[in-house]
C-alpha cells in the first residue's frame, strides 16, 4: 500500500493510567476512502484509542499521525480535516440546538446565519427542534446533532465512536447510507460500534482490539479467492472429486464446501471443471466469514459459544 | 500569534460569553437587584436613623429651652439667673444651627474645627501629631473647596459607591465572582462537553484564556452596572451627596510599640468622586485576581463542588483578619477591600501595616500562580 494513501497511522501506541494499561502497543492504519470497523468489547481500549487519535488524551508512548501530521505535537493541523462523534455526545444542555451548533460553526469559521443553521439542522432531521434547549433532547436527537457537527466543513476523515447509539432503525439506515455515500466520495471513516450487523454492512476492513491490544486485522477488499463457497446438487460426490483434483475443500454443515484457491482468477476455471465433470453447480461465491463469529473467535470466547453462531 | 489563532481566540471568547450569559443571566439580574436594593435600603435605614437622632436632639434641646424659660420666669435677678440666661442663649443658638443643617448628627463646622486643631497642635504628643496634622490638612482642603460644614457620615450617591467597593460588600462580590467562575472548567469536564470543545478548538491554552477573559468581562461589567445602580438608587433616595468630600489615602503608617502610628504628612487627599473611581479601579484589580484563582481552582480540582467550597472559604477567610497571624499578608482575601489598605483603615482594624504596593504585589503573585497552575493543568488535561 502506498504510504500517501495512509490517512490514519497509529504506531505502537500505549496509554497507561498509573498501573493500569488501557492501550498496549497497538499499531494499525486506515487508508484513504476506507471504512474501517474498530471492534472490541467494553473496556478493550477503543474509546481511549479514538480519544488519543483526536488529541483528547495524550499517549504514554508511540505516536499517532493523521495525513502525516503528528497529533500530539500539532493537533490543530492534524485535526483540521477531521470530523468526529465521540462516545455519548455531550452538548451544553442550557443552550438550544441552534446555539450549540452556532458555537461550533463560529469556531470552524462557517456561516452562522439563521438560514444556514436551519439548513444544517434540517439535514439531520432536527428542523424546528433546534430552537429547543438540548436538555430536552432524546438520545437519538443528540446523536443527530452530533452528526450535524461531525459533518461540518466536509471532513476528509470521520472518526465515529458508537455513532448509532440511540438511533431508531430508519435513522440508522439513513445514517448507514450516508456513510456509504461519503466513503464513495473518498471520505475515510474509522467506525467503532457494538452493532456488528451495521458495521459489517459498512466496513471493508476491521481492526479487532481486546484488552488494549490489536488481536486481528481483516481486509475484506483483498479478494485473494483463498476461500470460495461452492454448492452443487451432488454434494456427496463432489468431496472425492476435490480430493482427486488435489484441492483443499472443507465440508460445511449445509453440504456446501469451502474451497481454497490460489487466486480469485482460479474461480471461473473451477466452475468450468465442475460443469465439465457433470456436477450441477447451484452457488459459487467468495466466502466471507461471519463477522460475529470472527469477533467472538478473536475475543477468545469458548467453543460452545461459537457453536451457536451461524457461518 | 497568527491571524487564524487570533480568530479562534476571539470566537472562543465570544462563545464563552454566550454560555456564561445564558447560564447565569437570571442569577446575575437577581443578584444585581438584591445587592443594589438591599444595599441602598441598609444605607437609607442608617440615613433615617441619623435623621431620627437629629430630631431627638432637637426635641431634647427644645425641652431644655422650655424648662430654662420656665425657671427664668420664676427667678429674680442675680448671678444664677444670668448664668441660666447665657445657657438658654447657647441652647437657642444650637437649636437654630441644628434646624438649619439637618440631617446628620456630628455635623462638623470646619472653621471651628480647624481653629481648635491648630490651637491644640502644640500640646499634641508626637505619637498623635500625624493624625492631628492630617485632620488640619483635611480641614484646610475643605475650606479651599468651599466645604464649611461637613457631615462625617454623609449619605448619598457618591459616597455609597466608594463604600460599596471599598468595604465588606466586596466579600459579597467575591462570592458573585465565584459563582460566575468557579465551575467554568469543572462543569465542562464533569458534563463531558470539554471533549467536543477541544475537538473543534484543539488549543487548550486558548480555551482556558478565553474562559478567563469571559469571566473577567462579566464580573467587571457586573461591578460597573452595580456602581451605576447604587449611584442612581442612592441619589433617588438620599441625594448625590458632596462630590468634593475629602478622603485621606496613602498614609505611610508605622507600628510603634505594638500600636499603629501616623507619621507626619504622609498622605494624599482625594475628593469623593476621585476616591470613588480609585476604589472602583482597585476593586476591579482585586476581583481580577480572584477570578483567576477561582478559574484555576475549577481547572486544577476538576470538581465544581470542591472548587466552590474552597473558593468560598478563601473569600470568607477575610473575616479572620489578623487571626491568621503574619501569614495574613499572604491571604488575598485580606485585600478584598483594597481601598481600606490605601486609606490605612485595614491597618487599624487588623493591627497590621501593609502598604498598598505590597498588597498589589501579593495579588499579582496570586494571579500569576493561578494562571500558571491553570494553564499547566489545562495543557495536560486528558478527557
Amino acid at each position: 500500500m502506498n504510504m500517501s494513501n495512509v490517512m490514519i497511522d497509529v504506531c505502537d501506541v500505549s496509554k497507561r493510567y498509573g498501573s493500569v494499561t488501557a492501550v498496549n502497543h497497538i499499531t494499525f492504519t486506515v487508508n484513504r476512502g476506507e471504512i474501517c470497523g474498530f471492534l472490541g468489547p467494553n473496556g478493550a481500549g477503543k474509546t481511549t484509542t479514538l480519544r488519543m487519535l483526536l488529541g483528547l488524551v495524550r499517549p504514554s508512548s508511540g505516536h499517532i499521525s493523521i495525513q502525516g501530521v503528528n497529533v500530539a505535537s500539532n493537533a490543530p493541523k492534524a485535526l483540521n480535516s477531521v470530523g468526529a462523534i465521540i462516545e455519548e455526545s455531550r452538548f451544553y444542555p442550557y443552550l438550544t440546538g441552534e446555539q450549540n451548533l452556532r458555537q461550533v460553526l463560529r469556531l470552524r469559521g462557517l456561516a452562522v446565519s439563521p438560514e444556514a443553521l436551519t439548513s444544517r439542522l434540517s439535514e439531520v432531521g432536527l428542523g424546528t427542534a433546534g430552537r429547543r434547549k438540548v436538555k430536552g433532547y432524546s438520545l437519538g436527537m443528540r446523536q443527530r446533532l452530533a452528526l450535524a457537527l461531525a459533518m461540518l466543513q466536509d471532513p476528509e476523515i470521520l472518526v465515529l465512536d458508537e455513532p448509532m447509539n440511540g438511533l431508531d432503525p430508519a435513522a440508522m439506515r439513513d445514517f448507514r447510507l450516508h456513510l456509504l455515500r461519503l466513503a464513495e466520495s473518498g471520505v475515510t471513516i474509522l467506525l467503532s460500534s457494538h452493532i456488528l450487523s451495521e458495521v459489517e454492512q459498512l466496513a471493508t476492513r476491521f481492526v479487532f482490539i481486546n484488552q488494549g491490544q490489536v488481536v486481528g486485522i481483516e481486509d475484506r477488499r483483498q479478494g485473494t479467492g483463498e476461500k470460495t463457497y461452492v454448492r452443487v446438487l451432488e454434494s456427496d460426490q463432489i468431496g472425492p472429486w476435490f480430493e482427486a483434483q488435489e484441492m483443499v475443500a472443507e465440508r460445511l454443515a449445509d453440504g456446501a464446501f469451502l474451497v481454497s484457491l490460489a487466486a480469485l482468477q482460479a474461480v471461473p476455471e473451477l466452475v468450468r471443471d465442475m460443469v465439465a465433470a457433470g456436477f450441477n453447480v447451484i452457488e459459487v461465491r467468495p466466502h466471507q466469514e461471519n463477522l460475529e463469529l470472527q469477533y467472538l473467535e478473536r475475543m477468545a470466547h469458548p467453543p460452545e459459544v461459537l457453536d451457536h453462531v451461524q457461518v | 500569534m497568527s491571524k487564524s489563532k487570533t480568530h479562534v481566540f476571539f470566537v472562543l471568547y465570544r462563545n464563552e460569553l454566550e454560555k456564561l450569559w445564558v447560564r447565569r443571566m437570571r442569577a446575575l439580574i437577581i443578584a444585581l437587584l438584591v445587592i443594589v436594593v438591599g444595599g441602598t435600603f441598609i444605607a437609607y435605614r442608617n440615613y433615617q436613623a441619623s435623621q431620627g437622632q437629629v430630631q431627638n436632639g432637637i426635641a431634647q434641646i427644645k425641652s431644655q429651652i422650655a424648662q430654662e424659660r420656665s425657671q427664668l420666669a420664676h427667678m429674680h435677678n442675680g448671678k444664677t439667673k444670668k448664668l441660666l440666661e447665657e445657657e438658654l442663649r447657647g441652647n437657642q443658638s444650637a437649636l437654630r444651627q441644628m434646624e438649619q443643617n439637618p440631617p446628620n448628627p456630628g455635623t462638623v463646622f470646619v472653621r471651628q474645627q480647624l481653629s481648635s486643631l491648630q490651637s491644640s497642635v502644640k500640646h499634641t504628643p508626637s505619637s498623635q501629631l500625624g493624625t492631628t496634622l492630617q485632620q488640619i490638612a483635611i480641614a484646610r482642603y475643605q475650606l479651599v473647596h468651599g466645604i464649611t460644614i461637613y457631615h462625617p457620615s454623609d449619605h448619598g450617591g457618591y459616597r455609597i459607591v466608594g463604600q460599596i467597593f471599598g468595604g465588606t460588600t466586596m466579600l459579597l462580590l467575591g462570592l458573585v465572582a465565584l459563582g460566575l467562575t468557579g465551575d467554568r472548567m469543572s462543569s465542562e469536564i464533569e458534563g463531558g462537553t470539554v471533549g467536543s470543545l477541544l475537538l473543534h478548538a484543539p488549543w487548550r491554552r486558548f480555551v482556558y484564556l478565553a474562559k478567563l477573559g469571559a469571566a473577567l468581562t462579566v464580573t467587571w461589567t457586573f461591578m460597573a452596572v452595580l456602581a451605576v445602580g447604587f449611584f442612581l438608587m442612592a441619589t433617588a433616595v438620599m441625594g448625590t451627596g458632596n462630590p468634593m468630600n475629602p478622603h485621606a489615602v496613602g498614609l505611610r503608617l508605622k507600628m510603634a510599640g505594638g500600636e499603629i502610628s501616623v507619621p507626619v504628612q504622609t498622605f494624599h487627599l482625594l475628593p469623593q468622586w476621585s476616591y470613588d473611581l480609585a476604589t472602583f479601579g482597585l476593586a476591579l484589580l482585586v476581583m481580577g485576581t480572584f477570578v483567576a484563582i477561582f478559574l484555576a481552582l475549577s481547572m486544577v480540582t476538576r470538581s465544581t463542588v470542591f472548587s466552590l467550597i474552597v473558593g468560598a472559604v478563601l473569600v470568607i477567610s477575610n473575616i479572620l483578619g489578623h487571626a491568621l497571624g503574619p501569614i495574613a499578608i499572604a491571604n488575598p482575601a485580606m485585600f478584598l477591600p483594597l481601598m481600606q489598605v490605601w486609606t490605612g483603615q485595614e491597618a487599624f482594624d487588623y493591627q497590621m501595616v501593609v502598604p498598598l504596593s505590597a498588597a498589589i504585589i501579593v495579588l499579582l503573585i496570586w494571579t500569576a500562580v493561578a494562571l500558571i497552575a491553570g494553564l499547566w493543568t489545562a495543557r495536560r488535561l486528558d478527557v
